[in-house]
């Protein structure tokens, strides 16, 4: 990998884009394969680093890879710090370069070593590298009509993540960035805007949180409120001129700073009581049509942190709208409108809790009706909604027309929400993929969780047998559902029916039908037997599947992965059924498979459960079937017991 | 809000599951850590990560397969994030875009642990900060990335120095990939000579002819059955794009968006705003942007690059711009029979108006018998299709087009995408592909003497707009749609 350049071998020489590329992969195999210790690599880059004839390009990804290994390639004190001093020197001597870009890598370098690594402040070594670094930081900071803009950007966003780590360690030269950020009129003032707003954010947590009572509030004639009393602070920081500074100056902002600067400035709101919600009332419009989603997100923020404070009845309506609107906006991608129409899910569900807007305007309410433009995803989505929605449920709108239309008497909206589901029931039914199936699998289970009318139960019912008479390969997902079912809504008879319908629909299948798929209904027929024998008929599974096996060719009877099924089948029959009730068709059954497969394993296994049902006590079948959950462990028991059984 | 991680992976045929590119912010892990104890998940390596969300998405081995953890009835999914199963626990909440063929993931840090149900996505705004990141980097990457095999370097470094500058610890302070473009231009400059602040969204000033380009870009999408209790459904939205290129540091524009005959109101609804339009212009309780009416107008500072100044849907009532009749049945042998008619007044000038009637569910065409009114009818490269060219117009008395006659099959039928699986018999549609100049469906028009600038300039004023046909399918009356039935 390593190439020369004048005569000096460089780590990665030109390959450096391959080189990363493997790297990323994996970093240990990395040094592995190249037979290099993580504790020499760091010099040999560092080595790079130095040599002039070394790209732009790759001493920027060799300053990228250490920051994402610091805890691999700098594991101790002393290598931390020595690349750290080898770093800062390197900077330094980039002083009267034009390289902006590399500097400013080194500076993220820099912090990311000092505060990425496993060593923390206390560590009196990397105390001193960050505090160090952190005046350096506050130099290039302040002298704007020095240095760089990009660089001094970068070294905002540096400070912020110091500050950020370390809360309160750059608020002593709050005053100082302060005055920097008034003079910048480059597009890099919002990086010290944002600096600034984390260190606010800060001081007024910390005012909040502190059990300190040196700290006073005091009021000047003008109503400012200060923080700090002057004892611990050169000056004294005023926050209502830095907050009204801040949101006058967002409008020259990039959105995601606008973002981070708003987010801050409502805690500061939130924490500071003579500030009022009320300072945020002129973004309001914009937020609430934004198309950018941080920011429309911040709306809803707002809304949930003051509510009627901030927020006019009419204006969380129109918030609320606006959502229901870009849920639906054939514009936006699918991922955007699965994002807001889980927003949706959340205010539809919890709406006691957000007012006013406990109803729904009809015209809003068809948005969640699925549209043919809806991908699978996003029909469930809407189905889900569909189902939350008090006005749904209850049919109190224009549903009660459509009712009326469809002549539907009794149960109304659930026949709409079973209807509305038969897009999706479609592409599962024609094999059209997982998306498809997963949502009508859920939707359906939802619609369960949430009504569990007899009509859904019915509904239910219906929908699965076709789904297993057309799509045999979705019976695991039948055997899930019933599981599922079983395990959140244990109080429900819906598996008892479900499992006696599917045992009645296999059972009056012609065996010839379902040899192609029996994997599949074998599955369906093991879970049904874990069930009471009144809904799950364990003699009617027998006895259907002694025609199976009668049915089966000699190619057949030679696969193990059917005969273990066939067996598994078996032993939940006599895991959970009364045995002398059964005694005879299990017995056929077992001594059919033990005579006729051909598989070693499967006849051996065959074998000793017909030993043991024929010989031992059921009661002791019985329970040691039930104290072992796999069939490995049963025919373990079992054959330290048939074994002393004598024939 | 902050991102650990973040990764682009190939679904290419030629690359499926590389990762094309991935990057870690190791001081927001070391924060990940912090906060989550005991519930903190290591990132682990690319082979792992890229393996387990192919698995997640159901992309990787027998995609029948079912799998309990991730497919599961009673599973919580909340989609566009999903969770990621690793030896060391699972990963969440991982957020994922499809775009270009290419996954774009990442990993938000979320700070809080959770017990039992994980916690709603409107409770984590650092997923929302992800999802802007995500559709960053993938216009930033474009549609160029899934055909290249291996990432060239140019490419991996413009990457880089674009996370460099716009979120450089994980957390972005730009996600505007072009502003970051133009913020790297800006070398050795310390600050500017100006009183006032220089726009973050526009490190630059232009020098030069001031020029302002609007279009507008208008899209109908169709679904029709000619069937009595299947009314047809039909979508017209569109977005307003701006590219102005004037001096001066605060330029204000305000362009009115107008009905294009006089007296008639323009319906617009879902309306999403640029960040870059001024509040002052929003109406909220009145909301007369979506008001029906004869003009509205948006005022705003525009960038120097191009951007999107609006999104609209239109309160659209009237029947489809083009409506179609198909019926087609057979086996080996189809009749068809497609009527076309240009509903009553839609502009009769096209440039371009087909149709494409696929057959790659029946087989390869041996012969077609069929005849249309006008145009001219040709075969798909692999003769799976049948694509009909109208023309520019329909014909002016009768506004309809039609198209009939027999198709003649063989006997193999072509490899089934595996997405159409629904596409089988008599279950097809033909896809009507229009695209209309200097129209719109809604009317929707700007009036480039009607555009104002302050400060005042002359601005060499362009303005355009089209109507083009997407999703626009009339299926088979003798088939069955893969719908609900609609409202």
């Amino acid at each position: 990998m390593a190439t020369s350049v004048s005569g000096r071998d460089v780590v990665f020489g030109k390959h450096w884009l391959y080189a990363l590329t493997f790297w990323r992969q994996n970093p240990k195999e990395f040094l592995f394969n190249l037979d290099i210790k993580a504790d020499t690599f760091h010099l040999d880059v560092l080595r790079d680093l130095c040599n002039d004839e070394v790209d732009d390009s790759c001493k920027n990804f060799l300053l990228t890879l250490l920051q994402e290994n610091v805890t691999l390639l700098l594991s101790d004190e002393d290598r931390l710090e020595q690349t750290v001093g080898s770093l800062q020197s390197i900077f330094n001597q980039l002083a009267g370069t034009e390289k902006v870009q590399l500097k400013c890598q080194f500076l993220i370098t820099i912090a990311t070593i000092l505060l990425g690594g496993e060593f923390d402040f206390s560590s009196s070594t990397i105390n001193g590298q960050l505090i160090s670094f952190k005046d350096l930081l506050i130099e290039i900071v302040c002298n704007t009509k020095k240095e760089a803009s990009l660089l001094r950007g970068t070294a905002c966003k540096c400070l912020q993540e110091i500050e950020i780590s370390y809360p309160g360690i750059t608020e002593p030269h709050t005053e100082v960035m302060w005055n920097s950020f008034q003079q910048d009129t480059s597009p890099v003032f919002q990086s010290y805007a944002s600096l600034i707003s984390v260190i606010l954010t800060h001081l007024v947590q910390e005012k909040n949180h502190s059990s300190r009572n040196t700290i006073e509030i005091k009021r000047t004639g003008s109503s400012k409120q200060v923080l700090f009393p002057s004892s611990t602070l050169s000056s004294e920081i005023e926050v209502f001129p830095i907050v009204m500074s801040l949101l006058d100056q967002l409008k020259w902002m990039t959105s995601a700073s606008v973002y981070h600067v708003l987010n801050n400035l409502v805690e500061v709101v939130k924490c500071t009581s003579d500030l009022l919600p009320t300072i945020f009332k002129t973004w309001l419009p914009k937020l609430t049509r934004t198309s950018y989603v941080p920011l429309f997100h911040l709306a809803f923020i707002l809304q949930q942190e003051f509510g009627s404070d901030l927020f006019t009845s009419r204006e969380e309506q129109m918030l609320m709208e606006q959502l229901i609107s870009c849920a639906n906006h054939p514009l936006l991608t699918v991922a955007h409108r699965l994002l807001f129409l889980d927003w949706v899910h959340v205010y539809v569900e919890n709406r006691g809790q957000f007012s006013p807007w406990k109803i729904i305007p009809p015209r809003l309410i068809d948005m969640f009706l699925p549209s043919p433009f809806d991908g699978p995803d996003v029909q469930g989505k809407k189905l889900w909604i569909l189902a939350s929605s008090e006005e749904y449920r209850t049919g109190k709108h224009q549903f009660h027309s459509e009712y009326k239309a469809r002549k539907i008497l009794r149960d109304g909206q659930f026949h709409l929400l079973v209807a509305h589901l038969e897009g999706i029931k479609k592409l599962v039914l024609s094999g059209d993929g997982y998306r498809p199936v997963n949502s009508f699998f859920r939707t359906l289970f939802f619609f369960y969780s949430k009504h569990g009318s007899p009509f859904l139960e019915v509904e239910i019912q219906k929908l699965l047998l076709a789904v297993m008479f057309t799509v045999p390969e979705l019976s695991f997902r039948v055997v899930d559902f019933i599981e599922c079912l079983q395990e959140q809504i244990p109080h429900s008879s819906l598996p008892e029916k479900l499992v006696s319908a599917t045992v009645n629909f296999v059972y009056e299948r012609p065996v010839s039908s379902i040899l192609l798929h029996l994997h599949c209904y074998l599955e369906l027929l093991r879970k049904a037997s874990t069930l009471p024998a009144a809904f799950c008929f364990p003699k009617k599974i027998l006895s259907f599947l002694m025609e199976v096996i009668k049915t089966l060719s000699s190619e057949d009877k030679m696969d193990w992965l059917l005969g273990n099924i066939l067996l598994d089948v078996c032993q939940s029959i006599i895991q959970h059924h009364n045995l002398s009730l059964l005694y005879k068709e299990i017995g056929e059954l077992l001594y059919l498979i033990m005579t006729t497969f051909n598989e070693a394993d499967i006849k051996n296994r065959a074998k000793m459960y017909y030993a043991a049902v024929t010989s031992l006590a059921s009661t002791k079948v019985k329970q040691i079937f039930q104290n072992s959950t796999h069939s490995q462990e049963v025919t373990q028991a079992l054959s330290n017991i048939v074994d002393a059984v004598p024939g | 809000m902050s991102i650990r991680g973040l990764w682009i992976v190939s679904l290419s045929s030629s690359s499926f599951g590389k990762t094309l590119y991935s990057r870690k912010f190791l001081t927001v892990e070391k924060r990940a850590k912090q906060k989550l104890s005991s519930a903190y998940v290591p990132i682990p390596t690319n082979e792992v990560f890229v393996r387990s969300l192919l698995q997640g998405l159901g992309l990787q081995g027998n995609t029948s397969e079912f799998v309990k953890w991730r497919d599961s009835a009673d599973k919580q999914v909340q989609l566009p994030v999903m969770e990621l199963k690793t030896s060391e626990g699972d990963l969440w909440p991982v957020l994922v875009l499809d775009h270009y063929g290419v996954l774009y993931c990442c990993l938000p840090l979320v700070e809080n642990t959770y017990e039992g149900r994980k916690p709603s996505l409107i409770h984590m705004p650092s997923v929302s900060v992800g999802f802007a990141v995500l559709l960053s980097l993938a216009n930033f990457t474009g549609p160029v990335y899934p055909t290249m095999k291996e990432v060239s370097m140019r490419k991996c470094s413009e990457i880089e120095s674009f996370l460099t500058l716009s979120m450089p610890f994980g957390q972005p302070c730009d996600t505007d990939w072009q502003t970051v473009c133009e913020l790297q231009t800006l070398k050795n400059e310390t600050t500017s000579k100006m009183d006032q602040k220089q726009p973050a969204w526009k490190p630059h000033n232009y020098k030069g002819k001031s020029t302002l380009n609007v279009s507008i870009s208008e899209y109908v999408r169709s679904v029709q059955f000619d069937q009595p209790w299947f009314p047809d459904v039909t979508e017209v939205f569109g977005n307003v794009i701006v590219k102005a290129m004037m001096e001066g540091v605060e330029t204000d524009v305000i362009l009115p968006l107008s009905h294009a005959q006089p007296g008639h109101q323009l319906q617009l609804e879902s309306l999403t705003l640029h960040p870059c339009v001024q509040a002052s212009v929003l109406d909220l309780d009145t909301s007369s942007l979506e008001r029906p009416g004869m003009s509205k107008k948006l005022r705003f500072s525009p960038p120097l690059h191009e951007f999107i100044l609006c999104q609209y849907k239109v309160k659209y009532s009237k029947v489809a711009p083009i409506l179609g009749v198909y019926k087609l049945r057979g086996e080996q042998t189809v009749e068809l029979l497609l009527q076309l008619k240009l509903a009553e007044g839609i502009k009769n000038a096209f440039d371009t108006c087909e149709v494409l009637l696929p057959f790659s569910h029946r087989g390869v065409i041996q012969r077609q018998e069929v005849k249309a009114s006008q145009g001219n009818i040709k075969e798909g490269e692999n003769r799976d299709c049948l694509i009909w060219s109208l023309g520019s117009k329909f014909p002016s008395k009768t506004l309809e087009a039609s198209l009939t006659g027999k198709i003649y099959f063989e006997h193999t039928p072509c490899p089934k995408s595996h997405d159409e699986s629904f596409i089988k018999g008599n279950n097809t549609y033909a896809q009507v592909i229009f695209k209309c100049i200097d129209y719109t469906v809604s009317g929707c028009v700007i009036d480039p003497k009607n555009i104002q600038v302050n400060p005042p300039c002359k601005p060499k004023i362009s303005s355009e707009r089209f109507v083009s046909s997407t999703d626009f399918k009339i299926w088979n009356c003798f088939g069955d749609v893969p719908f609900s039935i609609p409202r």
